[in-house]
């Protein structure tokens, strides 16, 4: 991993004017991204998750809107481009993917051809050199017989299956950042191992670096480098993932880990977070995690900054966990 | 696929048999053509040389056996009032009204596409809610009204186009064809556009409907995210899977503006079968009223066969030979 960071977001802020009011979907969210490196992204469904990866293409839709931050790649200011110098960008030098494979191809186009549609959009390129790029790009992904599939369409093929041909379509121009949504979550769990190895090979070979969006901490564990927490549209905590596995700063972090089956003893009850996730339409002053945090006290009230708890990890608490300690 | 033809072909056979019989029975249900045929002032004898000459003293079953067997060698019986065959007389008026049909819908897929396109895609803009409201107007106003109107407009008014009959016309291969001439196709402008209008309303709905279908799904949303030119994302992406159920009602369409140009033919004077029938129903034709209705039924058939083929080449999950199908 090289220091310079490939990806740089700072405070990005994400509002969807709705009707019941202003919702606050990504607040506040800064990371960066080292090549070759996996950053997860954890949390609860509605914590922002989609919209942080989305904010980060350019690709929220009305009546979301960007409203501050910046986000940085390579030197460029993304958030300072036009519609049309984005577009340049995505499948190129960001690409994204998805989580349901069954619906992210194009069901009646066939798959060389959804291939030469990438490839087209930044560079020109036959199809005949198109099926060639294909084909190798399919096998990397662990596709037998890629040139047999080359004809077949999505509807042909099995979950696993598209979803190789999916991510092997979004590395084919060769991006230096992924965005992958839940690419897994689709997908039952012998094969979704299958594809998480896939995914960590290619990115440590081909030193690209993945945002790779999760609910599921099992999966950061065995994946990924580094780990963003999300709640309320924020990231609550940053850091390295073995660190933040065994010693969480945040509470919100200790309660995620600690409803986890694998690690709860034999036959104890599961733990579970008391309360729901609050709306972003209406998101508690303060820390946004107080309403349902057991050591909130008065000074919860006014919002936490995302300070520094340890060497390279962050946690957004007036009150972070024992260092080195286990009380939580 | 051969299977596939093989068992459409006995369906359409079993369909266009059946049909056979209910469009006899249902046109010798209605009136005595001998009434109209002959001299009221004759005498019973002459009526009843008449009638017998016709074959119409036979019981019903009798003249449908005949009809059958005299169809099935191609015989569509003799036409009561012009003594000529009804299947000749009906091919010798299908060019006109196939030339009306095909611009019409030509016109309806060029304009109502594109227009159902915009519709859809900018649908918040103020071009895309005219062309919405637009489309209300051409679904609400009968045909013959707009037939009228279009001959006072441009016709009568204007006097930019003609209004009556096919004009100049071609001939290639024995078959008179007006599109060929410039004087025909400005004769075919005014009645191919009354015709037209209900369906470009129509597929404007149509498309505009399936664009907004399409358009939130993930395949689109991932050839955005992978940086696919907007415009190409439409021409692609979007278009082929919107054309899949648009060929159907293209077919469908295409199909009742032959059998039901009736209106149009009359009011613009187009001598097609449209024009045709009403006249042989005026008439009490029976022969001209049965071959129509027979050609028309195999018209239907086939088309539904061209469509089912169109299917399978615009969806590939779409397998032909099914027995289910
Ligand atoms: N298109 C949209 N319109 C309105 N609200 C949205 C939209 N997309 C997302 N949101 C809101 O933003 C919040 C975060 O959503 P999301 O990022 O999809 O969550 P997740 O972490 O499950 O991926 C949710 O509360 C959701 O209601
Ligand atoms: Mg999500």
């Amino acid at each position: 991993m090289s220091a310079v960071p490939v990806l740089d977001v700072s405070s990005l802020t994400t509002v969807f004017e709705l009707k019941a009011g202003a919702a606050r979907s990504v607040n506040d969210v800064s990371f960066s991204l080292r090549r070759g490196e996996i950053l997860g992204i954890v949390g609860e469904s509605g914590s922002g998750k989609s919209v942080t990866g989305l904010s980060i293409m350019g690709l929220v839709a009305p009546p979301g809107r960007v409203v501050s931050g910046e986000v940085r790649m390579n030197g460029t200011v993304l958030t300072g481009l036009d519609e049309a110098q984005l577009r340049k960008k995505r499948g190129r030098d960001i690409a994204m993917i998805f989580q349901d494979p069954m619906t992210t191809l194009n069901p009646v186009l066939t798959i060389a051809r959804q291939f030469y549609e990438v490839l087209r959009a930044h560079r020109p390129v036959t199809m005949r050199e198109a099926r060639e790029i294909a084909a190798a790009a399919m096998a990397e992904v662990g596709i037998s017989a890629p040139r047999e599939r080359l004809d077949a369409y999505p509807h042909q093929l099995s979950g696993g299956m598209r979803q190789r041909v999916c991510i092997a379509i979004s590395l084919v121009n060769e991006p230096s950042v992924i965005i992958a949504d839940e690419p897994t979550t689709a997908l039952d769990v012998t094969i979704q191992a299958q594809i998480l190895a896939m995914i960590q090979r290619i990115v440590r070979e081909r030193q690209v670096a993945m945002i790779f969006i999760t609910h599921d901490l099992s999966v950061v564990a065995g994946l990924c480098d580094r780990v963003g927490v999300m709640y309320g549209g924020r990231i609550v905590e940053l850091g390295p993932v073995d660190e933040i596995l065994a010693d969480p700063a945040h509470p919100y972090t200790v309660g995620l880990l600690a409803s986890i089956p694998g690690d709860a003893p034999a036959r104890s009850r599961l733990f579970q977070i008391p309360g729901t996730q609050p709306s972003p339409l209406d998101l508690p002053s303060g820390c946004s995690f107080r309403t349902r945090c057991t050591k909130a006290a008065a000074l919860c009230e006014t919002a936490p900054p995302f300070a520094p708890v340890a060497d390279g990890r962050q946690a957004r608490c007036h009150f972070p966990q024992n260092r080195g300690g286990h009380d939580a | 696929m051969i299977a596939f033809l093989i068992q459409r072909l006995l369906q359409g056979a079993a369909v266009v048999a059946a049909m056979s019989l209910i469009v006899f029975i249902g046109v010798y249900a209605i009136g005595d053509p001998v009434e109209i045929l002959i001299n009221p002032d004759a005498d019973q004898a002459t009526r009843e040389a008449v009638t017998q000459m016709l074959g119409l003293d036979q019981p019903l079953w009798v003249q449908y056996w005949r009809f059958v067997q005299a169809a099935l060698q191609g015989d569509l019986g003799t036409s009561f009032v012009f003594n000529i065959p009804a299947g000749e007389l009906i091919l010798e008026r299908m060019p006109a009204t196939l030339e009306l049909a095909v611009t019409a819908t030509l016109m309806a897929i060029l304009i109502g596409i594109p227009l159902g396109l915009i519709a859809g895609l900018d649908q918040e803009r103020w071009y895309a809610k005219s062309i919405l409201a637009g489309s209300i107007l051409g679904f609400s106003l009968p045909t013959f009204w707009v037939g009228l109107i279009l001959i006072l407009t441009f016709g009568v008014w204007l006097n930019w186009l003609p209004v009556f009959g096919r004009g100049e016309t071609v001939s290639v291969f024995g078959i008179e064809w007006s599109f060929l001439t410039l004087d025909g196709l400005a004769h075919l402008v005014l009645p191919a556009t009354n015709l037209a209008l209900f369906k470009i309303a129509l597929f404007i709905r149509l498309t505009r409907a399936g664009v907004r279908e399409v358009l939130p799904q993930d395949f689109i949303r991932y050839a955005n995210a992978m940086g696919i030119h907007p415009a190409r994302v439409v021409s692609r992406h979007v278009l082929k899977n919107i054309m899949i159920p648009l060929v159907t009602v293209i077919g469908i369409e295409f199909g009742s503006v032959v059998a039901f140009a009736v209106v149009t033919e009359s009011i613009f004077n187009w001598p097609g079968m449209g024009k045709l029938i009403i006249e042989s129903i005026n008439r009490l034709d029976r022969p001209v009223i049965v071959a129509y209705l027979m050609v028309i039924v195999v018209m239907f058939v086939i088309i539904n066969v061209v469509v089912d083929l169109l299917y399978a080449v615009l969806d590939p999950r779409v397998r032909l030979g099914g027995s289910n199908r």
